[in-house]
């Protein structure tokens, strides 16, 4: 028997031993989750992981999964709750497995298909599908041994069905920890939020009030320059130093630096990435420790409280606030509510 | 060595790897030949081998070894990723061996981060030595040099999602305190070290020294000293010196090491009694250990037909 011979065999006993009898029939309501908002930019491509309905299914199933953490009772859902745009309400949150606080704000998980700037709040992961290895894996987060996760889900039936459908082309082990990595990206990037008042308007449906017009005017003199507008996404994808802070210590990790942490370059120190402003009723507190619980205080924020240091960005050097201007500009943001997103059944599996 | 020999260790894997359909840890970890690649019997096949030394004795786990200085170290593990494997041509063509991602390693009991629903006991793979590799399909010549390096390039570095030869996020995952930054840890070694002098009970040091992130990747180049053939279906050798003193070159004394320890992992068996660390807290000293990979660990010891 030549080698490759022999390997085709083992290869055959192996497959033909766990080869299922079916897949899951398609769930047709699902494919509206493929849709793309005529008013964004085109999303951009993903070559080595395109969304399919089968992959977005499966990466569902394992979102809401308490069994992927180490004590089968934290899910990515926990900290990522639906109703709060997938955001978790609290400043650090502390339902991880180890129950200590974490050093970062739970983010929401808001039109993530077209950040292509990097995740975590200082950019540390360089795509959706790696960022997901922290928190799956850190004692205080999900505390999974990685490991062992594709050799535990494959002994689910239901589980090997959904990673054979998504994953055809994976035939001898379409059950693994980087397919479980690509189904979670691909579900993540299905989560677009653009049924907000704001989109009806921009879409000719609906007419903005005199004082979201005059809102937006403040907003795009003041706040588009990060929060960028032009894209409808209300995020330029980068990091800035929003002034929350003029001393950036390197203990605990150097969490307090920011993109320093990542990039070692001291244009970096205290540089946090950009959140969009999309659905900021569901995802108080705000900034990347949380510190501000209402959007008032963000505000007087960034007209009285903003710290200067060298990294501080420039256009926050001069940003003066009035009254009338905070009460149109918390209206305006107001309109970026999209209720629809918090509530959307084909977000829970 | 004749490939009759080489087909038996082939199979043998592949039965370990296929039966049950799981990829267990264990499988994954003693995973010795690429059996992703189809194999062909009309090109060559190329064992690498690292003899792992320090200070020019032969390196074992948990031994002591004294550098020049008289100060004492102990190892505990070297482990490290070799990868894009090329070879020159006497006559200057340089041939890309592709997919080649292979994780050396030398090292003590490995402690799995997290735990497992099935199991609350804390995972682990037993003592491992993995000093060689055999590249398969290796285009026929005579052969002067080899290029390869240390780390993972950026295409597949960047992104956890992608698979190449041995490449593998589980082996990334088992060392956690890269996970906040996407990047395999290039190379690691853990042990402890005693001044020369001191007392070996209370003055040890346990040191941990990673490197990982695109800007640590090195190439190592060696030359050989008679050309190396590669021929249609026989293995060729190439034995290469790795010494880890090399490692220390230029860094700062142990004890003053700025690295920090991954504050979330206080309870990982992996970390717990180490104190002194290189990584990506400390840029300039894990710079200085990669540009050492390249230029003062590897040598030459044989490369034979």
């Amino acid at each position: 028997m030549n080698v490759r011979a022999s390997i085709g065999l083992l290869l055959a006993l192996g497959t033909i031993a766990c080869r299922p009898g079916d897949t899951p029939a398609p769930q047709e309501p699902a494919m509206a989750l493929l849709a793309q908002p005529a008013h964004f930019p085109a999303q951009p491509a993903v070559p080595y992981n395109p969304t399919t309905l089968a992959g977005v299914v499966l990466g569902r199933m394992l979102f809401y999964d308490a069994s992927l953490s180490g004590n089968n009772r934290v899910s990515c859902a926990t900290c990522h709750h639906p109703d709060k745009a997938f955001a978790d309400g609290v400043a650090l949150g502390s339902g991880g497995v180890s129950g200590r606080a974490l050093h970062r704000n739970s983010p929401a998980l808001i039109n993530l298909a077209w950040d292509t700037g990097g995740f975590f709040w200082d950019g540390g992961a360089t795509n959706l599908e790696s960022q997901i290895i922290g928190p799956l894996s850190h004692p205080d987060e999900m505390s999974r041994n990685v490991a062992t996760l594709a050799g535990e889900l494959s002994t689910k039936d239901a589980y090997v069905h959904h990673f054979r459908a998504a994953f055809p082309d994976d035939r001898e082990s379409p059950v693994s920890t980087q397919n479980v990595l690509k189904a979670l990206a691909q579900y993540m990037r299905t989560l677009v939020s653009a049924g907000a008042p704001y989109d009806q308007v921009v879409l000719g449906r609906a007419t903005q009030s005199a004082l979201e017009k005059q809102g937006m005017a403040v907003f795009d003199a003041k706040c588009a320059s990060c929060h960028t507008r032009q894209t409808h996404l209300f995020t330029d994808s980068g990091f800035h130093n929003n002034g929350l802070d003029d001393t950036y210590p390197a203990d605990d990790e150097r969490i307090a630096m920011g993109r320093f942490r990542i990039t070692e370059k001291p244009d970096d120190l205290g540089k946090f990435k950009t959140p969009t402003l999309r659905n900021l009723a569901y995802t108080a507190p705000y900034m990347h420790d949380g510190r501000f619980q209402t959007l008032e205080q963000v505000l007087d924020h960034y007209a009285n409280g903003i710290r200067p240091s060298a990294t501080l960005d420039p256009a926050l050097r001069t940003l003066r606030l009035t009254g009338d201007e905070r009460t149109a500009l918390l209206v305006f943001l107001n309109s970026l509510n999209d209720q629809a997103f918090t509530q959307n059944p084909l977000f829970k599996p | 060595m004749k490939i009759s020999s080489l087909l038996l260790a082939t199979v043998g894997v592949v039965m370990v790897l296929f039966v049950g359909c799981t990829n267990q840890v264990e499988t994954i970890i003693e995973k010795q030949v690429p059996v992703n690649q189809a194999f062909d019997p009309t090109l060559g096949l190329m064992t690498f081998t690292f003899n792992h030394t320090v200070n020019g004795q032969p390196f074992q786990i948990n031994k002591s070894f004294t550098d020049a200085s008289g100060n004492t170290y102990q190892f505990n593990e070297i482990r490290y990723w070799v990868s894009n494997i090329q070879l020159t041509k006497s006559t200057g063509e340089t041939v890309k061996l592709p997919d080649t991602y292979y994780l050396v390693e030398n090292r003590d009991t490995l402690y799995y981060y997290g735990t497992t629903s099935a199991a609350t006991a804390t995972a682990k793979s037993a003592p491992k030595i993995r000093e060689n590799f055999t590249v398969v399909n290796v285009p026929l010549g005579d052969y002067t040099k080899v290029k390869y390096a240390i780390g993972v390039d950026p295409t597949y570095n960047n992104n956890f999602a992608l698979k190449a030869g041995e490449l593998d996020v589980n082996q990334m995952a088992q060392v956690a305190s890269w996970a906040w930054q996407t990047s395999y840890i290039f190379l690691r070694t853990k042990g402890t070290f005693v001044a020369k002098g001191a007392d070996p009970l209370s003055a040890a040091q346990r040191f941990v020294v990673e490197t990982g992130g695109n800007d640590q990747y090195r190439e190592v180049e060696v030359a050989f000293n008679t050309p190396v053939s590669s021929k249609a279906n026989t293995i060729s050798a190439v034995n290469l010196t790795s010494e880890l003193m090399g490692l220390f070159k230029n860094l700062p004394a142990v004890a003053d090491f700025k690295g920090t320890k991954p504050s979330g992992w206080a309870a990982d068996p992996n970390l717990t009694r180490y104190d002194k660390f290189v990584n990506a807290g400390s840029l300039t000293d894990m710079k200085q250990v990669a540009d050492n990979t390249r230029s003062a660990v590897f040598s030459l010891s044989t490369a034979t037909k």
